[in-house]
């Protein structure tokens, strides 16, 4: 008789050991409990490939409004809080069905698209170059998630949306906060909130400068989309920038830690794409399935009684599907441990799949690639340089901080 | 950026039949985000160029109308167009889900 995976004990996903390697704990799961409800984060997880893919995109589960994804609320305080806070983002896109989502998306997906990301690849080289002299200016220390991968991401999103310079230090503040509350094991509402109203205020103030003024970004894009038909209200515009600002934050510079992580781990595929750069395209493919920042997918939550590889999951009940997992099922990937910058791509699904995939799949493809690219050729020898630390959140994985020598000391 | 021109390849262009009706199927490639949905659900129609654009590959067989427009409308950035009978029901602009 199968056993009731109810019976085994669930896993402590938020464990900082568990954050640091999730993988050990990913493949317990995977081989004795693939579909399992965890009381600790109130959620079923779904952890094989073939699951994964198969009930994704079903319509038998809806996007779960994030409140504290890690940390549920436990008094009627916070449950308050969440409450307030689930208004400024009732209209992200993310969450969204059609036909809204179809609406929103369209105006939202113009920005994001190969070619006019493709078209900025020259600026990130700058950018990339730029960043990589100052450490070599300061003291040849590369702190890479500080130094490089940090502004490297939310300058990319900055620039796509608009963001002036002397505004962006607070974009990235709120960004921090915003992924922190969502995410992290450790959420801070009343900060949240405050940072909401803050940016909120900023918002407003910019979008009134480009019906004033259109510029070539994506924020005039979004104001002047009445024009063409594709009316946003300013409700919705101001709940997409908050959105903007959490997934372009710590998704696309916790990727880039994971990704030098495992080419330091592997000196040997550091070597191949050092002697052969035309592998970098299924390189960053392998980098987002070998350790991908966004480990588990949006949360979702089921607006029906069904069934996964035989476990009942309840109308109202969380489900996270765990990319990371899925990434490293032997059933659809062989030797899926071994980290492999050859292997063919086609099954990664790391950036989703269907209406909601990642709306900055191109532009974090381009970032991985541009860094890798610069940081390969700047400098022939690269080494970690002490030990890893590791974000406290379970759901967007990266370093907190990644000491690497860059052989110039 | 939000006046980006629109540049639709005729050389992306095929047309394949289905029973009675006229399928035709074109990819939009300035309006492609990289998804490669189209090449995970059938990568027999649909490759993606080292640019990392969705292109359609030649088709030997007739391709069946319903299941290219279900490819079509899982497409996130609504780049791949499909007309049956010249009538357009997947792709562009803004196309409201059916």
């Amino acid at each position: 008789m199968a056993t009731d995976v109810r019976e085994l004990e669930a896993p402590d996903l938020l464990a900082q050991e568990c954050i640091d390697d999730p993988y050990p704990v990913f493949a317990w799961l995977r081989e004795n409990a693939p579909v399992q409800w965890n009381p600790g984060v109130q959620m079923w997880t779904v952890m094989r490939y073939r699951d994964v893919v198969d009930h994704y995109t079903s319509k038998r589960h809806s996007h779960y409004l994030p409140q504290a994804v890690s940390s549920p609320a436990k008094t009627p305080e916070d449950a308050a809080a969440d409450e307030r806070i689930g208004e400024w983002i009732r209209k992200w896109v993310l969450l969204k069905d059609p036909p809204d989502h179809t609406r929103m998306r369209s105006v939202l997906n113009k920005a994001f698209t190969v070619r006019i990301v493709q078209s900025r690849r020259d600026q990130f080289v700058q950018r990339v170059d730029g960043l990589l002299d100052a450490v070599e200016a300061r003291d040849g220390k590369l702190e890479l998630m500080r130094d490089l991968a940090i502004p490297v991401a939310y300058s990319a999103i900055c620039d796509l949306l608009g963001v002036p310079e002397d505004k962006r230090d607070l974009f990235y503040e709120h960004g921090e906060i915003q992924a922190n509350y969502w995410n992290g094991v450790y959420p801070d509402r009343a900060k949240t909130e405050a940072m909401l109203e803050e940016s909120t205020g900023m918002f407003l103030e910019l979008l009134d400068a480009r019906r004033a003024e259109p510029k070539d970004d994506l924020l005039t894009a979004m104001v002047l989309a009445e024009d063409e038909g594709r009316f946003l209200s300013d409700d919705e515009i101001i709940s997409n920038l908050h959105l903007l600002n959490f997934v372009g934050h710590e998704t696309t510079d916790g990727q880039i830690g994971n990704s030098m992580l495992a080419l330091l781990r592997n000196p040997d595929q550091l070597q191949l794409l050092r002697e052969r750069p035309d592998l970098m395209r299924s390189a960053v493919d392998e980098f987002i399935r070998y350790d991908p920042s966004g480990a588990w997918a949006h949360i979702q939550f089921a607006t029906e009684d069904f069934e996964i590889n035989g476990q009942q999951l309840h109308a109202g009940e969380r489900i996270a599907f765990c990319l990371a997992s899925a990434h490293r099922d032997p059933e659809a990937y062989q030797n899926p441990d071994k980290f492999d910058i050859t292997r063919n791509p086609e099954k990664n699904i790391s950036f989703g799949i269907g209406a909601h995939y990642c709306i900055g799949a191109a532009l974090a493809r381009l970032e991985l690639a541009v860094v890798f690219e610069r940081l390969l050729a700047r400098y022939p020898r690269l080494e970690l340089a002490g030990e890893v630390t590791y974000r406290p959140n379970a759901f967007i994985r990266g370093p907190l901080t990644l000491d690497v020598d860059l052989g110039i000391a | 950026l939000h006046d980006a021109a629109r540049n639709v390849r005729d050389g992306s262009q095929f047309r394949s039949t289905d029973g009675s009706v006229m399928v035709e199927v074109w990819v939009d490639e300035d309006a492609c985000i990289g998804s490669r949905n189209c090449a995970f659900l059938r990568p027999d129609l649909f490759q993606i160029t080292d640019e990392g654009i969705a292109q359609l590959q030649a088709v030997g067989e007739p391709l069946d109308g319903d299941e290219i427009v279900t490819v079509a409308r899982n497409c996130p950035s609504h780049a791949i167009n499909v007309t049956i009978d010249g009538q357009h029901v997947a792709g562009g602009e803004w196309m409201p889900d059916r």
